[in-house]
C-alpha cells in the first residue's frame, strides 16, 4: 500500500494560498494586506526558480515518481493549473485592495489614463532621473536576442522604423530594462504611487523618436536557480560561486510573465528562443511582480493602516545589566524573537569583541542583513586582535553575492574565513566565544533556530539560546573544528549534527515513544517546524501514530504527511500558523515517559536538512526554560485565530477568525513574555 | 589576598603513524593537574609510507604541512606559547624523516621530541594508570595491560597493584597487516606464536593467578565512541561476544560502510580490523570473557611525559621491573636484596659530597638487584654474563643508555675495573663514565659485605668521617666467628673504591 502522501509542490501552493488569504482577511489592516500580496509573489518566484526548475529537469526522467506515485509531467501540469488559479485570486485581491487603499488615502495608479493628470511632474521625473538610466536593446540580424536577467522587469516594444530610416537593419523588436535603482514606484505626490514602467511607457516616443510603436507590453522571465556550485579543483570556492552567479542569467527559463500589449507571434518567438513551453507563460492583468509592493508598505508612514507593532520586550535582568558573560554563567538564557529583543545577541558579540579576556570568536553565517551589526562586531573583534573564525556559507541561495562581500570584508580585517564542508551547506546557527577567566578557559555559546540577521529577526519568530554548559560548548567547539578543517568528526552526545547523526537521533527519539506506547505508557510528540517532507521521518511518524503515540505538529509550510487517516495517522494532528510573524522556529518535544525532553534546532524535517546540510539539534534542559517552551507550544496549539488545520483529505481549513472570541497566539505569547519580563528573570 | 594565578595553556602534538593529534590543555600553576580544553585529529599516512617504502612520500609531506598549518592556527587562537611535539622513534627511522622535523620547525617553530620506546612505554602506562586509578576494582589486583600500536605493541603486568613487567614488541597492526592470511580461518594459526608467548609470560609472572585484561588501541577508541556503548569513568567494558561481533563486522562489511557506520576515516579501518581480529584470539587464548578499554589516548600519557614528568614517581616501578627480570634468571634474591640495602646505605653517606643524583641511586640499586644474574649462564665470569644479559633487557622507565649504564656497573662489580680498552665504557660521555665508575666501586664494597651470601652482616651503617668511609657492621651474634671472611672480602675489593673516592674504607664490627 502506498504511503499516504501529499505532493510537496501541491502542499507548497496550499501554503502560499494561506499567505494569500492574509491579503484578503479584513482583520488585517490594508497595508498589511498589501505586504502579504508582495510576499505571495516573492514566494512564488522562489518556487519557480527552484521547485519548478527541478520538475522541468525531471520531465526527462521516465523513472521519476514522487512518494505518491505521480510522475513529473502530471505534477507540473497540476502546479501550473493551481498557480494560474492563485494568480487570478491574487490579482483580484490586488484590485480590491487598491480600492480600499484609495479610500484610506493611499493610491496606486496602474492604468495609463489614471496617470495622465500627473503628466508634468512625471515628465520632470522622466527627464531628470529615468531617461539617463535607460538603454534600449533592439533585436535584429546583428543584434541578437539580449540575455534577459531573471526577475527583472522589461518593457517589450514592437515597433516599425520611420520611412526615412537609413540603416539596412530595421529593428522591429526592442527591450528596455526597467531600472531598479530608483525604486519600483514613484511617489508623484503624497501617498500616490506610480509604477515607473508606466512612466517610461508614457514617454516612449522620446526613447524611439520617429518610430511607430505597434505593441508595447511588459514581461519578466524567471530562470532556473537550482544549481549546485561545483567546486572545481582548479578554482577556489569564491571564484566558482562568482562564476555561477555571473552565468545565472544564461540558465534555462522556467516562467514568463507578460502583460497585455505583446502580440502572440512575439510571445511565440520569445518562447522558442528560450526553449520555454507556452504553458509556463502567465498572462497577467495588471502590473507584474507584485513583490515590489513591499516598497509601498515600507514607505507609507501610516500606522493606522498597519498592525500595531509589538514592541520587543526583554527580561528585566537583561535590561539592568549588560554583562552577559556573568549572567550566562549564573543561568542559561532563552529568548523568543521578535517578541523578545534581538539586541542581546548583538550585545553578546559586542562584549566579545571588546572584552580583553576573550581570546577567540567562532561563528557560522548563512544569511545576514545589509549593514549588519554582526559583521561590524566580528570585524571589530578581528581588529582588536581576537582570533575570529567565520564559517561563511557562500552558497546560501540568493545571498551568494552578499556573503562573498562579507567574506572579503572580514578577511581584510584579519578574520579567518572558511566556507564549510564541500557539498554540505552550513545551515547551523552557532556562535562560540572562548574566554580566559581566573578559573581557566571558559566557553560561551549562542545557538539559534534563526539566522544572524537583524532584519529577519524582527519579522520571523525564532529562538536564541545562551549557555556555558561545558558539554554543549565542547561539542559546538568540535563542530567548528570539523567545519574549519581542523579535525575529523568526533562523537556528539549532547548535540546532534546533520548529516552525521541528526537523522538517527530523531528516529531514535520517535522510536523511543513508539516503544513506550507499545508498553502501555503515555507517549507524546509535539513538533514545530517550517516543512515536513522527509519520507523516512514521515514513515516513522505514521508508525508512531499506529502504535498509539499522540503527535501534534505545527508545520507552517510544506507538509507531505496526511493526518487523521484511520488506521494510519489517527493520532496525528497538523496545523499551520500564518500571521503577523513568519513562524520560523523549530521545536521538538518528546514526552519520554515523563522525563520530558525539549530540543531546538536549525533543521526542519526535510531530507535536505537531515542529509545535505550541517544542522544542529540542541537540548533545553533548564526547567524554567522548558516551561517557557511548553507555554509557547501550548499557546500555538491552542491558537485558532491564525491557524489552519490539515484534514485527512489533504486540504487545509481555517480554524477561526481574528475576532476576540478566538485564541490569537501572537498576542497571548507576547503578553506572557511581557509578564515574564516584568519578573526578575 | 593575592588573586589566584591563571592556569597555563599548553599544547601537545602527537605525530603518529596514521593520524596527527593535537591536544590543548590547561595546566594548573603547580603543574599537578591538567584538563583538556580542545582536541583535534586528522589522518595521515606516515606509518604506511615508512613501513612499505622506508621513506615518506611527497604527497604525505604535503598533507603534513597542510595539517600543521591548521594546527598552527589553533595554537594561535589559544595564544599558546608552550607546545611540545613528539614523533615516535619508528617514524624517525624513515630515510627522509628530517623532512617531518623541518616542517614542524618551519610551521610551528618547534622541533619534535623523538620518543624512544621506553618513553612510549612510560607514556602508555601512565595514560592507563590515570584511568584505572579511578576504579577501585583494580586496586591491588593483577592487571595485564596490552597496547597494540601500528608498529609496536607493549605488555605490562601488574601484580597486586605493582608493576612487575614491561615488554615492547616490534610488531603491530602494520606488520600484522602485511602478512595476514587471506582466509580468516587461518587467523588463529597466524597469531598463535605471538599470543602464546604473551600467554606464557603472563602465566609465569603471575604464577597462574587470575587477572583482569586491559587493552589499549587508539583507533578502537575512536570506533567505540561512535557505537553508543557507555563508558564508566573513562573505561569501556566489553565482552568477548561484543568484540567478536565487531570483528565480524569489520571482516565482512565493505570499508565505505564501516566508515559511515563507525564514523572512522578510511585510513583507520584496516588497523581496527586487524586489532579486533587479534583481540578475539587473544581473549580466547587467555580465557578472558571481558576486557577493558580505557577511554584515553596514548597521547595523554605524553602530557605527563613531556610536561609533568617526575622521575621519582616511577622509581619503584623501575626497581620492580629489575626484580622481575632478576627472578627470571633465578637469582639469589636474599643476597641481591642485602647488597641493594648495603649499596643504598653507602650511597647515602656519599651522595652529598660527591653530588650523586636520586637517579644515580636507582642505577646503583638496579645494578645491585641484577649483579649476579649472570650465574644463570655460568659461574665463570658471571659478571660478564650479567653485563650481556642486562644490556639486552628492557627495564621499565629506563632508556637504552641508562640500561647500558646499569649493565656496565654490574660488569665492574668484580674483577677488572673500567679501562680505556673497554669500548662500551669509553662510548659513554665523561660524566656517565664517572658515574659508572663510582657506582661500580660502591657495588663492589656492598657485594663484599655479603660475600658469603649468608647475611653475616645483618645491618650496615655507613658514614663519611673526614677522609674515611666508616662501615659500621652489625653482625649476627651466632655468625660472629665468620666476620673474618667479610673483612677479607672488603679488604680485597676496597682498592678500586679508595682510588676513586679518595676515602679509606674502615670496617667497624658491632
Amino acid at each position: 500500500m502506498k504511503m499516504p502522501w501529499i505532493n510537496r509542490e501541491t502542499s507548497w501552493i496550499a501554503f502560499n494560498n494561506r499567505v494569500l488569504f492574509e491579503a484578503t482577511d479584513p482583520f488585517n489592516p490594508p497595508l498589511e494586506r498589501l505586504k502579504f500580496l508582495a510576499i505571495v509573489s516573492s514566494n512564488l518566484e522562489e518556487f519557480f526558480m527552484i521547485r519548478v526548475a527541478v520538475l522541468k529537469r525531471q520531465l526527462k526522467r521516465e523513472d521519476f515518481r514522487d512518494p505518491s506515485g505521480e510522475n513529473a509531467k502530471t505534477i507540473l501540469s497540476s502546479i501550473i493549473k493551481e498557480v494560474k488559479s492563485m494568480l487570478k485570486n491574487q490579482y483580484h485581491t490586488f484590485y480590491k485592495l487598491c480600492e480600499e487603499l484609495r479610500k484610506n488615502g493611499i493610491t496606486i495608479l496602474t492604468k495609463s489614463e489614471d496617470i495622465l493628470p500627473h503628466y508634468e511632474k512625471l515628465k520632470e521625473f522622466f527627464d531628470d532621473t529615468l531617461f539617463p538610466l535607460l538603454t534600449p536593446l533592439s533585436v535584429s540580424q546583428t543584434h541578437p536576442f539580449p540575455t534577459l536577467h531573471s526577475g527583472k522587469l522589461y518593457m517589450l516594444i514592437e515597433l516599425s522604423p520611420p520611412p526615412d530610416h537609413i540603416l539596412t537593419e530595421k529593428p522591429s523588436l526592442s527591450f528596455i530594462e526597467i531600472p531598479v535603482v530608483v525604486g519600483r514606484f514613484y511617489e508623484v505626490q503624497n501617498s500616490v504611487f506610480v509604477p515607473i514602467e508606466m512612466i517610461i511607457k508614457m514617454f516612449l516616443p522620446k526613447i524611439y523618436p520617429g518610430y511607430t510603436i505597434q505593441h508595447c507590453g511588459f514581461l519578466r522571465i524567471t530562470r532556473d536557480a537550482d544549481y549546485e556550485h561545483q567546486i572545481d579543483g582548479a578554482f577556489d570556492i569564491v571564484s566558482s560561486v562568482e562564476k555561477n552567479i555571473k552565468h545565472f542569467h544564461k540558465r534555462e527559463a522556467v516562467k514568463l510573465e507578460i502583460t497585455e500589449g505583446i502580440s502572440p507571434p512575439t510571445i511565440k518567438t520569445f518562447c522558442d528562443h528560450h526553449n520555454l513551453s507556452e504553458d509556463l507563460v502567465f498572462s497577467l492583468p495588471s502590473i507584474l511582480n507584485l513583490k515590489d509592493l513591499m516598497q509601498i508598505y515600507e514607505t507609507c508612514d501610516r500606522p493606522d493602516s498597519k498592525l500595531k507593532p509589538l514592541e520587543p520586550v526583554l527580561p528585566r535582568i537583561l535590561t539592568q545589566k549588560r554583562n552577559l558573560f556573568s549572567l550566562i554563567r549564573q543561568k542559561e538564557i532563552l529568548l523568543f524573537h521578535p517578541y523578545q529583543s534581538y539586541d542581546p545577541v548583538l550585545w553578546f558579540l559586542e562584549s566579545a569583541a571588546t572584552d580583553p579576556d576573550v581570546i577567540a570568536i567562532k561563528q557560522t553565517l548563512y544569511r545576514t542583513s545589509n549593514d549588519s551589526r554582526i559583521i561590524f562586531w566580528l570585524t571589530k573583534a578581528a581588529e582588536n586582535g581576537k582570533y575570529v573564525s567565520v564559517v561563511d556559507e557562500l552558497t546560501a541561495r540568493f545571498d551568494e553575492q552578499r556573503n562573498i562581500h562579507w567574506a572579503r570584508k572580514l578577511q581584510d580585517a584579519g578574520a579567518h574565513v572558511t566556507y564549510g564542508i564541500a557539498q554540505l551547506k552550513t545551515h547551523a546557527k552557532a556562535l562560540l566565544i572562548v574566554r580566559r577567566e581566573r578559573e581557566g578557559i571558559r566557553r560561551y555559546v549562542h545557538l539559534a533556530t534563526g539566522n544572524y540577521n537583524e532584519t529577519t529577526a524582527r519579522l520571523y519568530s525564532d529562538f536564541s539560546f545562551f549557555t556555558t554548559n561545558e558539554e554543549i560548548c565542547s561539542e559546538v567547539n568540535q563542530m567548528f573544528n570539523l567545519l574549519t578543517g581542523f579535525s575529523l568528526a568526533p562523537t556528539w552526545k549532547k548535540l546532534a549534527i546533520a548529516p552525521f547523526n541528526l537523522r538517527q537521533r530523531f528516529l531514535s527519539l520517535i522510536r523511543r515513544e513508539i516503544q513506550n506506547a507499545k508498553a502501555g505508557l503515555k507517549a507524546h510528540i509535539r513538533a514545530k517546524m517550517n516543512s515536513l517532507s522527509d519520507e523516512t521521518i514521515i514513515r516513522a511518524l505514521y508508525e508512531a501514530s499506529q502504535a498509539g503515540v499522540r503527535i501534534e505538529l505545527i508545520v507552517r509550510g510544506i507538509c507531505c504527511l496526511i493526518p487523521g487517516i484511520k488506521g494510519i495517522s489517527d493520532n496525528i494532528t497538523v496545523k499551520s500558523i500564518v500571521g503577523r510573524y513568519l513562524e520560523h522556529s523549530r521545536i521538538y518535544f518528546f514526552y519520554n515517559n515523563g522525563i520530558e525532553e525539549y530540543y531546538l534546532s536549525s533543521a526542519d524535517w526535510m531530507m535536505r536538512n537531515l542529509d545535505r546540510r550541517i544542522e544542529l539539534l540542541f537540548p533545553i534542559e533548564e526547567p524554567s526554560l522548558k516551561a517557557m517552551l511548553d507555554t509557547i507550544l501550548t499557546y500555538q496549539l491552542k491558537d485558532t485565530a491564525n491557524s489552519w488545520i490539515l484534514k485527512s483529505n489533504g486540504k487545509y481549513e481555517a480554524l477561526g477568525t481574528r475576532d476576540s472570541k478566538h485564541h490569537d497566539s501572537f498576542s497571548e505569547i507576547y503578553t506572557h513574555l511581557q509578564q515574564l519580563s516584568e519578573k526578575n528573570t | 589576598m593575592k588573586p589566584k594565578a591563571k592556569s597555563q595553556l599548553s599544547a601537545i602534538l602527537d605525530i603518529g603513524s596514521h593520524s596527527i593529534k593535537m591536544y590543548v590543555f590547561e595546566l594548573n600553576p603547580s603543574h599537578s593537574e591538567w584538563k583538556i580544553v580542545d582536541s583535534l585529529w586528522l589522518p595521515i599516512q606516515l606509518g604506511t609510507d615508512i613501513f612499505m617504502r622506508g621513506s615518506i612520500r611527497q604527497e604525505t609531506l604535503h598533507n603534513l604541512s597542510h595539517i600543521l598549518s591548521r594546527f598552527q592556527q589553533v595554537k594561535e587562537s589559544y595564544h599558546i606559547t608552550d607546545i611540545k611535539a613528539f614523533i615516535t622513534s619508528s617514524l624517525s627511522e624513515a630515510s627522509n624523516s628530517e623532512s617531518v622535523l623541518s616542517r614542524c620547525q618551519s610551521i610551528l617553530g618547534i622541533t619534535p621530541n623523538i620518543i624512544h620506546p621506553y618513553q612510549e612505554n612510560e607514556a602508555i602506562y601512565m595514560a592507563v594508570a590515570a584511568t584505572t586509578k579511578n576504579h577501585r576494582e583494580f586496586n591491588n589486583t593483577n592487571l595485564v595491560i596490552f597496547h597494540v600500536g601500528s608498529s609496536s605493541s607493549r605488555l605490562f603486568i601488574q601484580h597486586k597493584g605493582k608493576l612487575i613487567w614491561s615488554q615492547t614488541y616490534h610488531t603491530g597492526t602494520l606488520r600484522f597487516g602485511q602478512f595476514l592470511p587471506k582466509s580468516t580461518s587461518a587467523y588463529p594459526v597466524f597469531f598463535h606464536p605471538f599470543i602464546k608467548h604473551i600467554s606464557t609470560t603472563i602465566q609465569k609472572l603471575l604464577n597462574n593467578e587470575l587477572f583482569q585484561l586491559i587493552l589499549l588501541n587508539d583507533d578502537l577508541i575512536h570506533m567505540l565512541e561512535h557505537t553508543g556503548i557507555k563508558e564508566e569513568k573513562h573505561l569501556y567494558k566489553l565482552s568477548k561476544q561484543q568484540i567478536a561481533e565487531f570483528s565480524l563486522h569489520f571482516l565482512t562489511l565493505p570499508d565505505e560502510e564501516l566508515e559511515v557506520h563507525y564514523g572512522i576515516p578510511e585510513t583507520t579501518v584496516p588497523s581496527v580490523r586487524i586489532s579486533l581480529a587479534f583481540f578475539v584470539h587473544l581473549l580466547e587464548n587467555l580465557q578472558q570473557n571481558f576486557l577493558y578499554l580505557p577511554h584515553t589516548m596514548s597521547t595523554m600519557g605524553f602530557v605527563y611525559e613531556l610536561f609533568q614528568r617526575e622521575r621519582e614517581k616511577i622509581f619503584h616501578d623501575i626497581l620492580s621491573s629489575a626484580m622481575t627480570i632478576a627472578r627470571r634468571y633465578e637469582y639469589d634474591e636474599v643476597h641481591a636484596t642485602t647488597v641493594q640495602m648495603f649499596a643504598r646505605e653507602i650511597f647515602k653517606a656519599l651522595e652529598q659530597t660527591f653530588s650523586f643524583s636520586p637517579l644515580d641511586r636507582i642505577y646503583l640499586e638496579g645494578a645491585a638487584i641484577l649483579h649476579d644474574i649472570g650465574y644463570f649462564i655460568g659461574a665463570t665470569n658471571h659478571h660478564k654474563n650479567t653485563y650481556e644479559l642486562v644490556k639486552r633487557s628492557e627495564i621499565f622507565g629506563l632508556s637504552p643508555d641508562e640500561i647500558m649504564m646499569i649493565a656496565l656497573i654490574t660488569r665492574y662489580h668484580r674483577k677488572s675495573s673500567p679501562k680505556k680498552t673497554h669500548a662500551e665504557f669509553m662510548a659513554l660521555d665523561i660524566h656517565k663514565r664517572i658515574t659508572v665508575t663510582g657506582l661500580s666501586a660502591i657495588l663492589r664494597i656492598a657485594n663484599a659485605l655479603d660475600s658469603s651470601h649468608m647475611q653475616i652482616v645483618s645491618q650496615l651503617k655507613a658514614r663519611k668521617q673526614q677522609d674515611n668511609l666508616i662501615l659500621e657492621c652489625h653482625i649476627q651474634p651466632y655468625l660472629s666467628y665468620a666476620f673474618e671472611v667479610i673483612e677479607t672480602a672488603v679488604q680485597n675489593n676496597k682498592g678500586f673504591f679508595e682510588n676513586f673516592f679518595g676515602l679509606k674504607v674502615v670496617i667497624e664490627k658491632r
